[in-house]
């Protein structure tokens, strides 16, 4: 056997191997896309025949009893504020801890760290939102995820700051700028890679959070996008399409985002979790 | 003196409040709740006496341990967190040096792979649990349509088979994430090493075992504690795929935990979580040394 043919081989079988990943990977989601047009009776048997008839009808009625349009509502301002505390928030802790270089702000620097090792005990947390009198709000919410975001929001920012001159932040001052103005319009449109790289990991993690919702989410009308699959899926029990039908439309957002904005999130999702 | 004046200098230009509400957020609603979990785990706390939880000392320990349910599901997080891990770093680096080779389309495969990383666990289970149907699952009537009725098992059903089964869902969704963290590493590794060894007239299998191995070690560490975590913290996939069951033969740890929640034992909840947590730094540290130490020196 010659290199070429060899070559040619070693061609064929990666791309059999990938289609049959792209296979792997795309199936369900096509099962998924096709199931949610049938009817009750045609879904009971999931398998690939066409539906009779392609029910769009199914998607507005699970757009009003599974009360999608709510959930999306709520996930968005979940969502939408943790994304906004959490590089706000950081990114200024970050500038002040890392320009500063007295004792304290190392220690605290380093404070931050125990978020990187130490989970966060969502038992306890029951109880320090009820005593903030913060049960059942948004707030309460949004706190709990910018808290568990910020250790490793505020790495990567410090990682950024500590690569940009303190001249710049000089100029600045001498200018009259105070803490606030320098900041936002000197500093921060540096930050804009790490900035972005924080929104996808926020976003997406946030998004797609279970766990904290089930935990804290306390009134029905402030359920999130999984937490009203959680409670659809249990009352609508093997009726597949309406199921299907949910999901796809609630993962619809995440991938139209993805297609778009793929390379930026595969590399913020990786910056995040290598970071860590 | 100098030193003195270039922190009075920093103390003007960035003062520490702009720090305050970032430690205030973190320390009420991160530091409290470990320091919570820790102290409520030695008490007796339930919805019954919510106001005043007494000290029981190591009692919840006791219970947990002599309890019926907290070694199978010990054993059965260990077993998941081992098995997702072989599963999603073993194909996600098998993976990562096929998308790493020049083809044609290989940013379409490299996109979809990914892809079911970016959907809810939650989501994914849903989706498999309907896949995976007994008598009307897409998965049983196509091995019966091909003949292998013998291999349509009740895949979420069968207490044998069920938490590999929910093993594979959770690889299918993460062997992508595994893939693209090593393909970073792999396409950190500069051309002129594979140049020298092309010279050198080394065969394709030889490249890889000598260089990009070695070379990618540090990136498949990462998945591998990254991997380790996840599985020792698994709970979503759980929840949608099996609730725990059948006859508590997915139950994991975290699980557990909501469970006693749920019931009202709130000490006895934070109990499991503080064992749950040491048992994650208790894995990690020893295999974060294992693994630095067969990292190469470069």
């Amino acid at each position: 056997m010659n290199y070429k043919t060899k070559k040619a081989m070693s061609h064929t079988a990666v791309y059999i191997i990938c289609l049959v990943m792209t296979f792997l990977v795309l199936f369900p989601f096509f099962l998924v896309i096709l199931t949610s047009f049938k009817s009750v009776e045609e879904a009971a048997i999931v398998n690939l025949t066409m539906p009779k008839k392609f029910l769009w009808e199914n998607f507005s009625y699970v757009i009003e009893q599974g009360k999608l349009l709510r959930a999306f509502k709520n996930s968005l301002i979940i969502t939408g504020c943790s994304v906004l505390l959490t590089v706000l928030v950081s990114s200024v802790t970050a500038f002040t801890l890392t320009r500063r270089s007295d004792k304290l702000s190392g220690l605290l620097s380093n404070y931050f760290l125990i978020g990187m090792i130490a989970p966060l005990s969502l038992i306890p947390e029951v109880i320090i939102v009820k005593t903030l009198g913060l049960s059942g709000t948004y707030l309460s919410i949004i706190l709990i995820h910018v808290a568990s975001r910020m250790p490793l929001s505020i790495m990567i920012y410090s990682g950024v700051i500590k690569g940009i001159p303190r001249s710049l932040d000089e100029s600045a001052m001498l200018e009259g700028c105070g803490f606030s103005r320098m900041f936002f319009q000197v500093i921060f449109p540096l930050l804009k890679p790490a900035v972005f790289t924080n929104i996808i990991i926020v976003f997406m993690g946030v998004w797609n959070d279970f766990q904290i919702s089930l935990y804290f989410v306390t009134d029905v009308a402030k359920n999130t996008i999984p937490l009203s699959i959680y409670s659809f899926v249990g009352y609508m029990t093997y009726k597949w399409n309406y199921v299907c039908a949910f999901i796809v439309l609630s993962i619809l957002p995440i991938l139209i985002v993805y297609i778009c904005a793929q390379k930026y999130i595969v590399d913020g999702m990786i910056a995040g979790a290598v970071k860590s | 003196m100098k030193r003195n004046n270039v922190s009075k200098l920093e103390r003007k230009y960035y003062p520490l409040q702009f720090a305050v509400p970032g430690l205030i957020i973190f320390t009420v609603f991160y530091v409290c709740s470990i320091v919570g979990g820790f102290i409520f785990s030695f008490t007796d706390w339930s919805i019954y006496n919510f106001e005043s939880p007494g000290f029981v000392g190591l009692s919840n320990f006791k219970d947990l341990f002599a309890s019926q349910s907290f070694l199978p599901a010990l054993g059965h997080t260990f077993l998941f967190a081992l098995v997702t891990t072989v599963l999603k770093v073993g194909l996600g680096l098998v993976f990562a040096l096929l998308l790493n080779r020049a083809f044609r389309g290989r940013n379409f495969f490299r996109a979809v792979i990914f892809l079911p990383c970016t959907i809810g666990a939650l989501v994914i289970g849903y989706v498999f649990t309907f896949i995976l149907q007994p008598d009307t699952g897409i998965l049983n009537e196509a091995l019966r349509s091909i003949g292998l009725g013998g291999l349509a098992l009740n895949w979420l059903g069968d207490t044998n088979i069920v938490l590999y089964v929910v093993c594979a869902v959770e690889s299918w969704m993460w062997v992508g994430f595994n893939t693209a963290i090593i393909l970073a590493g792999l396409q950190s590794i500069s051309t002129d090493v594979y140049e020298a060894a092309r010279i050198d007239g080394a065969s394709a299998w030889q490249t890889t075992r000598a260089i990009t191995l070695p070379l990618v070690t540090p990136s498949i560490n990462t998945t591998i504690t990254l991997c380790v975590i996840g599985g020792f913290n698994i709970f979503d996939i759980v929840m949608s795929m099996t609730n725990g069951g059948p006859n508590g033969a997915t139950q994991v740890i975290s699980k557990l935990s909501y469970d006693a929640m749920r019931v009202g034992t709130l000490g006895y909840a934070s109990a499991i979580n503080l064992i749950q947590f040491l048992l994650i730094v208790i894995v990690i540290s020893p295999l974060l040394n294992f693994l630095r130490r067969r990292e190469p020196d470069i």
